[in-house]
């Protein structure tokens, strides 16, 4: 009985990951309807800047931190105005093409920046375990999953409550309306993409808190997609269902089965919700009309 | 842009692909310089053609899935794991000769493409890419799981050399005869295809599937149909690799794998038969390329002995997809179109 | 004017060279003798981006470091430099495959190379036996090693590393403790991490009285394994044995940190924590770099001294080349060392050819048949090589341990148990 709440436990700490990745993916998608393939990337670029300004160039931690995110957010502005603005009304599959290639690409030049070592982030969180009824928690996993939320909170709050929130909700909803009511639907996209490398880098520092830093921490980017289906593309409160849902089972499936099974348990979810529920738990019903 | 001064006076000679004497003549040509190549040229050069023939192969199937019906395929490598696995499981454990296992991996590999195009009936566009990426994942990881004993898990299956009557072929150069054709005859099955009533529907397709759905084409079954053709291309290209290399491993067909096609088929061109060929020559070459660069480079600097030619490769490939992408998004295809319009055109300037 | 179809002779003078080409390609290549050269060629490929490319990297510069100490002060090749070309596979087999051709096409004929990868070995195994290249490989799997051919192995396999581990844990530990093992297996899901999943370990693993209570896999690129550790724990294991490399092994310590579990003193018996063990390749100065303070304790067999040990000639040669060409920390490995051990085995091993049978004679056949001849050969006593036709791989080891972020050897060298695949025994 204690394993199994141990790995529903385990599952939420790493769903909380799953989760800010996700809401990197739908931040983008929800204004610009581009589906970023590149975020796993974006994310590892964020465990390298932490790394760098707190590790290589040695600077306080009240610094470093802040930098990370200013630097996550050029990072996204700069694929956006590079690499998404020149596709604007080209077919679908450019975009998707395009990401997947930005993703390829930001791997090679962490790889000729940083090298292929590894490395791991300094302490800057409290360490140490916490044991609840023979449930063991880490408490570095628990801040991380409390910064998480506290993101969460934060976006939803500016999303809800502040002007520039209530535009990208617009821009979201339909470009040309968003347009006539004067809101700049380019700056929106430009705000979007910079929201959502800051979002990912901070993921990434906490990933990288956790693992380490390495390129590999790109592929768990990958993970996060069957979490973003599942909760659907449009929903900021899906993403967060959806990425601790499928840290969940994909834990259950991977102690209680056979670990080998862990790797492909979301995307098995991915299969099934395209069969059920295309649209996802809290997704947008997609209607087409002749 | 037709040749200047040919018209046609019947059905085939509007749907010819070769319209003129000098068009056969250059292709005959052509086609024996290709086949007589290996006479006169290097090893390593002949083993670089074997790898563009088998990756032209692959490219074919997925310009059919995605250029022509509009389906991003986002698992062609993982369907070539299939084709290889098939044909050389059959070959290693059971003894069967290449000349069948080639057709069972072809068949086999069509029936999973199959199934993973199911999802088409609910769901298109980039959700369809997304149950592509799933295969992706899934079908490696099976293979490494499942019947571990016999698929060789994650050591690699080694896998027999083809044999032709007394001739083992396992020189580079005896490969070069199997490969060589094999892509010829697969390019031009491709090319057909885009001529015929099937070829039109899956246009028709990518165009608008509504409207293609109100003017008659059954648009799940097409769709099924261009997953199944696409599959068996891989599935070809698979037996091919497989026994080509002899020993193969999931680790040969990964989503970066997958990617590279996909790379490759946007650089030629999608939509475009000879497209295909023009983005995976480029590629491949500009590969060697920045790996010979990456070799002097380690020489030059020895401090700098890390990874920097992985880096160079990633880097360089990513960057000519993203120009591409912003500059030419039509590829290379649209760029020898028009430089044919230019010479057929000529004195006129329209 | 618009002929459609070929004509007839066309299509014969076709079909003609088609088949002349397929007779002319069926012919097996010419190999040539080789004659004294400028410079002898020793050349090696492997991945540098993958997650064996830090192995490969420090391999590369201990390869270059020993040709410049070689050609300077051991003499060369019967008084002719070596030198090395090194081809980056970023881990794609075709592009193993296209080195290869390329390698086999440049003059003089090349009669050895050394490798990094499995996957690279497994491939090339029928074509190094084909064009008789001997082959010095850093990958040993046994799909690459058996049935015995040219490829010989520098390390001791991964099956016979985990029999040397058991013979002490089984030996000593379990002697000096009193407590029974319970050994939990939680490895790389890739050829090289189970390679010690196989029936021959298992058997042994039985025979010696340990109990094997959990096994488990975790991707090559999977950075958090507490799903795994979860069921470890709940197994009631006191020892989790890994087979990775360079992260892998801290990947496990960090698991079992996290949970509480982790034991860095190796007689401490306090129930519910582990006690760790590594594999060959995973007792190397990199891990012990990598994991920090995480790896305290944790023991490894290998087949190579260590860098802390420069009371062994070759070590300390190796500190001075490094010093000399400002090597740092990361490359200051395993692989470094056993590349020095290997070159000058092979360099040696052509000078006693070239002494007795003179340069003419000098090719990958004869250079397998000399190298079959060693026994318990000591490069400058960083290792003991012994090979046999029937098993080209060396067979001894020590048990180290990692004590204050160093590797200090707990055990003199011992033989490791013969536990080949069962088909070759």
């Amino acid at each position: 009985m204690t394993e199994l709440l141990q790995y529903i436990a385990n599952g939420f700490m790493v769903g909380g990951v799953y989760a800010l990745i996700a809401l990197g993916i739908v931040l983008i998608y929800k204004s610009t309807s581009v589906f970023n393939f590149a975020v796993g990337h974006m994310m590892m670029f964020g465990a390298f800047f932490c790394w760098t300004f707190i590790d290589a160039f040695k600077l306080p931690t009240w610094l470093g931190l802040p930098l990370c995110l200013i630097g996550g957010a050029a990072l996204g502005l700069l694929i956006e105005r590079l690499m998404m603005r020149p596709l604007i009304g080209q077919p679908i599959l450019s975009s998707i093409a395009m990401t997947l290639v930005v993703a390829y690409l930001l791997g090679g030049i962490a790889m000729a920046i940083w090298g292929v070592f590894q490395r791991p982030l300094p302490e800057f969180l409290p360490g140490g375990t916490l044991s609840i009824s023979g449930v063991v928690f880490s408490i570095e996993l628990v801040w991380s999953f409390f910064l998480a939320l506290a993101i969460f909170g934060i976006l939803a709050l500016f999303y809800q409550r502040t002007r520039t929130g209530l535009a990208m909700r617009a821009t979201a909803e339909d470009h040309q309306v968003a347009q006539a009511r004067g809101i700049s639907v380019r700056n929106v996209f430009g705000l979007s993409w910079a929201l959502a490398g800051m979002v990912a880098v901070a993921g990434g520092i906490l990933l990288g808190y956790q693992l380490g830093v390495s390129q590999y921490l790109s592929l768990v980017g990958l993970r996060a997609f069957p979490a973003v289906l599942l909760g659907g593309l449009e929903s900021i409160p899906g993403a967060v269902v959806g990425g601790i849902l499928v840290g969940i089972l994909e834990n259950l499936v991977g102690g209680l089965i056979n670990p080998w099974l862990m790797d492909i348990t979301p995307y098995i979810v991915v299969l099934l919700v395209l069969i059920i529920r295309p649209d996802g738990l809290f997704g947008l019903k997609r209607i087409e009309r002749i | 842009m037709r040749p200047c001064g040919t018209f046609d006076e019947n059905y085939a000679e509007d749907m010819a692909i070769v319209r003129t004497r000098l068009q056969w003549i250059l292709l005959i040509l052509g086609l024996v310089l290709l086949l007589a190549l290996p006479l006169f040229i290097s090893g390593p050069i002949v083993n670089l053609i074997n790898l563009i023939g088998i990756t032209v192969i692959a490219v074919h199937g997925l310009n059919i899935l995605t250029g022509y019906t509009g389906q991003i395929n986002l698992g062609q490598s993982a369907f070539m794991a299939v084709g290889a696995y098939t044909s050389g499981l059959l070959s290693a454990n059971l003894g069967v000769p290449f000349w069948i296992t080639l057709p069972c991996a072809a068949l086999s590999t069509g029936i999973v493409g199959l199934i993973f195009g199911l999802p088409s009936l609910r769901v298109k566009g980039f959700y369809l890419a997304m149950a592509t990426l799933a295969a992706q994942f899934i079908i490696p990881t099976l293979i490494v799981n499942i019947r571990a004993d016999i698929t060789g898990g994650v050591h690699s299956l080694v896998v027999p050399s083809p044999k032709l009557g007394g001739f083992v072929l396992r020189s580079s150069q005896s490969m070069y005869y199997i490969i060589i054709p094999l892509t010829i005859l697969m390019t031009f099955f491709a090319k057909n295809l885009a001529r015929t009533g099937v070829g039109r529907a899956f246009v028709a397709i990518r165009d608008n599937d509504l409207a293609a759905e109100v003017a008659g084409v059954n648009v799940f079954r097409y769709k099924l149909l261009a997953f199944f053709i696409c599959s068996v291309y891989a599935g070809v290209a698979g037996s091919l690799w497989a026994h080509w290399v002899r020993a193969i491993n999931p680790d040969h067909f990964t989503l970066m794998h997958s990617i590279w096609f996909l790379g490759m088929l946007i650089v030629g061109g999608m939509g475009s038969t000879v497209g295909a060929i023009f983005g995976v020559v480029f590629l491949r070459v500009l590969e060697e390329g920045t790996k010979i660069l990456g070799t002097n480079m380690i020489g030059l600097f020895p401090t700098l002995v890390g990874s920097v030619q992985a880096a160079l490769t990633v880097s360089v490939y990513g960057l000519v997809i993203i120009l591409f992408l912003i500059f030419e998004p039509r590829g290379l295809a649209h760029r020898w179109e028009m430089f044919k319009a230019s010479y057929r055109l000529r004195p006129f300037a329209y | 004017m618009h002929s459609k179809s070929i004509n007839t002779p066309t299509l014969i003078c076709l079909i003609a060279l088609i088949c002349t080409n397929l007779i002319v390609g069926c012919a097996a290549p010419k190999i040539e003798p080789s004659t004294k050269p400028a410079k002898v060629m020793i050349h090696h490929f492997g991945d540098l981006s993958g997650p064996y490319a830090a192995i490969t990297a420090s391999a590369v510069a201990g390869f270059e470091d020993f040709s410049e100490w070689f050609n300077a002060e051991g003499g060369g090749i019967d008084g002719i430099p070596i030198d090395d070309m090194f081809r980056d596979t970023g881990g794609k087999l075709d592009a193993a495959l296209s080195a290869y051709a390329a390698f086999k096409e440049s003059k003089p004929y090349p009669i050895v190379t050394i490798l990094y990868g499995s996957s690279e070995s497994e491939a090339l195994r029928e074509r190094f036996v084909e064009d008789k290249i001997f082959c010095f490989t850093g990958g040993p799997s046994p799909a690459a090693i058996y049935p015995p051919g040219y490829e010989f192995s520098l390390v001791t396999s991964h099956t016979d590393s985990i029999g040397a581990w058991i013979d002490w844990v089984t030996g000593h530990w379990a002697k000096k403790t009193g407590q029974p093992v319970k050994l939990a297996i939680l490895t790389w899901d890739s050829a090289f991490g189970k390679a010690i999943l196989v029936p021959e370990v298992k058997d042994y693993i039985k025979k010696k009285g340990i109990d094997l209570v959990y096994e488990g896999v975790f991707g090559v690129r999977e950075l958090d394994v507490s799903t795994q550790m979860t069921a470890i724990k709940a197994s009631g294991a006191n020892w989790v044995y890994d087979n990775t490399a360079a992260f892998g092994p801290k990947v496990v310590h960090q698991a079992a940190e996290a949970m509480g579990m982790l034991n860095h003193d190796l007689y401490n018996i306090t129930p519910g924590l582990v006690h760790r063990a590594t594999g060959l390749v995973g007792t190397d100065e990199s891990q012990v770099n990598l994991s920090g303070e995480l790896a305290e304790g944790a023991v490894g067999p290998r087949s190579y001294a260590s860098w802390a040990m420069p009371e062994v000639e070759g070590i300390s040669m190796a500190i001075a080349a490094a010093d000399r060409h400002n090597r740092d920390v990361s490359q200051r490995v395993l692989s470094y060392i056993a590349c020095w051990a290997a070159l000058y085995t092979v360099c040696d091993s052509m000078n006693t050819i070239i002494k007795e049978q003179g340069w003419n004679n000098l090719n990958g056949e004869m250079l397998r048949a000399e190298m079959l001849k060693l026994n318990d050969y000591q490069p400058f006593g960083i290792t003991r090589y012994t090979f046999s036709a029937d098993k080209p791989e060396p067979r001894d080891a020590q048990i180290f341990q990692v004590q204050g972020g160093k590797l200090i050897p707990i055990t003199d060298w011992v033989k490791c148990p013969d536990l080949r695949p069962s088909q070759y025994q």
